[in-house]
């Protein structure tokens, strides 16, 4: 089984790719896609424009932020020793809702709020993303600085779900006293997408997301020793508060910028780790890392491509479709294993 | 090999202080104490794992505390308590693991730490779990895997936290007498906690007999047994260390003396002091006739003699029935 993992999702991710780029509300032929992209002019000229402003980006968007989250959830849940383990569970997307909360819910409530809006302003369209960013880095550095305090893991899980309260609790009051097309908007980027991404926050959302997933290359060997328990790791040879440290970086900066760019995306996080788990019947992060990272990335590109529902012209919210569609599956495979606790 | 100066332990107060020990290479020494006494503390401190208060630990020429973790990682292991949750994990990537110090960035074994864990699982015959979850491993083979992860470290000096605590009886004297044979064939030098006295008498090679009071005596475990260091440390109100029989006797004798005549029926006159003891008799031997006085016939056959009656029994339990009822008579 584990021998022809990688070659089968390669193929599956491969085939998620092409197909979400082939399909959407306009469906384009396999060989065009490829015409296209190889350069060619297409048979209907529209067909281009839909690949390269619209279908291409939002496909990439899709495979970096289902490879971030995966490979983030997994580093939460070794590094917490808890398979309930989340991306956001130190609290960063809370952080990122109420950066873009500030944004969306806090304009015209004059003051502070909106000179502090005005100055995101000048980043143009990055605008929410840098206010999410900024959200997300804030309590990432708290975080941070509580971990090089606390000795304790089950300490800082803790804190980090207190900061996620916090932060909840400030986004909830700024939607109590919004208007209500203001609340509109902010639950529109709380129900995720893929398609808002452009062209030039790519060159931030890019890097940034391979950042992350650099750091988390390198946490592989960490991680196996942590799967003993920090006394372990630590007689090892491991510096565990360091090692820490750079997991929390890495997952913080992959879930911070995908929630930045695309708002919270559910489920993929917390489950495509099990699922590899599941499959690959290891926990050698070796190969689960790139396992879920290519788990993640297929699955947020199928998840989408429901939520298009090809031929039609309405959108699913993202979210939505993620637990709709992803929850049966997904349970029917771990429900499958004798333990559920498998980590 | 390690040796300690002066050592104090313990968190803010310390627990035992002025320790100047030594365990010497393929060696296998016990450090057994009563509970709170410090033992985990001592190897935590030990195993660099928690600062010494005061003092200094030496591993060879070299002082512990001024070691990388990584270099102390390559000349010490320890073997903990908390139990590994990775049900996933099998027995070769868990003894695997134990290569961290010496592998590369991703941890990918070189043939010679191919060899190391291969060398660690036959010493500890746990090549069979090679290939099984972790999940699937009773106890005392997850202990042995565990043993042997510690191994792969290659380490000078292996240090285990009660290895012996889950364990039944035999596989207790059976992890005991490998790590015996692990000291004598790899040289290392092995220093284990347990509560295990009456194992720790037979095997130890020596013993680190750690009192409530902080104070810490070193011997061979005759010679502490012999000397009254062993039941002064474990002395208390329902329990006596005996040291002709070199174990504890439960003593709460509460219903006067009996005499037991067992002349060539050892065994059966052994249990019989046991069952009489136990049920709370002063028992004495055939050399000083009391009152009531017992007579073992043949195994399975004992008289029973008081100054109103005599009777004879097939079993223990109906001579105890009757002794209580005589005793209250």
């Amino acid at each position: 089984m584990s021998r022809w993992i990688f070659p089968l999702l390669a193929l599956l991710l491969l085939f998620a790719f092409a197909f979400s780029l082939a399909f959407g509300s306009v469906a384009i032929p396999f060989d065009q896609v490829f015409h296209i992209l190889l350069g060619g002019t297409p048979d209907k000229a529209s067909w281009a424009d839909i690949l390269f402003k619209f279908r291409l980006p939002k496909a990439l968007t899709a495979v970096l932020v289902g490879a971030a989250l995966s490979s983030a959830g997994l580093q939460m849940q070794t590094l917490f020793r808890n398979p309930l383990a989340d991306p956001y569970i130190l609290g960063v997307s809370s952080g990122a809702s109420l950066g873009v909360a500030l944004v969306i819910l806090g304009l015209g409530t004059g003051g502070i709020a909106q000179t502090f809006v005005a100055g995101l302003g000048a980043f143009g369209d990055l605008t929410l993303a840098v206010a999410a960013s900024l959200g997300a880095g804030l309590v990432l550095g708290a975080v941070l600085i509580l971990a090089r305090r606390v000795q304790n893991t089950i300490t800082l899980l803790v804190t980090g779900l207190m900061f996620g309260y916090l932060a909840s609790a400030v986004v909830s009051l700024l939607i109590y006293f919004s208007q209500p097309e203001r609340v509109q908007v902010f639950s529109l980027w709380t129900a995720g997408s893929f398609g808002g991404v452009t062209w030039s926050q790519m060159r931030v959302f890019i890097p940034a997301t391979l950042l992350g997933l650099l750091i988390a290359l390198v946490m592989i060997k960490p991680l196996n020793a942590l799967l003993l328990g920090d006394d372990y790791a630590r007689s090892l040879g491991l510096n565990v508060s360091r090692a820490r440290a750079w997991i929390i970086v890495s997952a913080s900066l992959l879930a911070g910028v995908s929630t930045a760019f695309c708002g919270p995306i559910w489920f993929v996080g917390v489950a495509v780790p099990h699922v590899a788990r599941s499959l690959l019947k290891t926990a050698d992060h070796r190969a689960l890392l790139p396992a879920s990272l290519m788990m993640g990335a297929a699955f947020a590109l199928l998840a989408d491509m429901i939520a298009q529902l090809p031929g039609s012209q309405r959108i699913l919210p993202l979210n939505v479709v993620m637990s709709l569609f992803g929850v049966p599956v997904i349970l029917s495979i771990i429900l499958r294993q004798k333990q559920l606790r498998q980590m | 090999m390690l040796t300690t100066s002066s050592l104090s332990i313990g968190y803010h107060h310390p627990l035992a202080s002025g320790l100047n020990l030594e365990l010497r290479p393929a060696e296998l020494a016990c450090l057994i104490g009563p509970n709170g006494a410090g033992k985990s503390t001592l190897l935590r401190t030990l195993a660099g794992m928690e600062k010494p208060l005061a003092g200094e630990i030496r591993l060879g020429d070299e002082i512990l505390n001024s070691l990388t973790p990584l270099e102390l990682a390559k000349r010490l292991a320890i073997v903990l308590t908390a139990r590994v949750e990775s049900p996933l994990l099998t027995g070769r990537e868990l003894v695997s693991l134990g290569r961290h110090p010496y592998t590369d960035w991703l941890g990918r074994l070189s043939l010679r730490d191919k060899e190391a864990v291969r060398r660690a699982m036959q010493q500890t015959d746990t090549l069979r779990f090679s290939a099984r979850p972790l999940a699937q491993l009773s106890d005392g083979e997850r202990q042995k895997v565990m043993i042997a992860r510690a191994l792969a470290q290659e380490p000078k000096i292996l240090l285990l936290d009660e290895p012996t605590a889950f364990l039944d009886l035999p596989r207790r004297v059976e992890l005991l007498q490998l790590l015996r044979r692990l000291a004598r064939e790899t040289g290392t030098a092995i220093l284990l906690s347990t509560h295990d006295l009456d194992l720790a008498l037979r095997l130890a090679d020596r013993l680190w007999l750690l009192s409530s009071a902080g104070k810490m005596e070193v011997g061979l475990p005759e010679e502490l047994a012999l000397n009254g260091a062993v039941a002064r440390v474990f002395h208390s109100e329902g329990a006596h260390f005996d040291h002709a029989i070199g174990a504890f006797r439960v003593h709460r004798a509460v219903r006067g003396p009996v005499s037991l005549d067992g002349q060539g029926h050892g065994v059966t006159d052994a249990w019989t002091w046991r069952a009489l003891e136990r049920a709370g008799y002063e028992v004495h031997n055939e050399n000083s006739r009391h009152t009531i006085h017992i007579e073992i016939l043949d195994e399975s056959r004992w008289r029973l003699n008081t100054p109103s009656s005599q009777s004879e029994h097939l079993s223990l339990e109906t001579l105890l029935q009757q002794l209580q009822i005589s005793n209250i008579e």
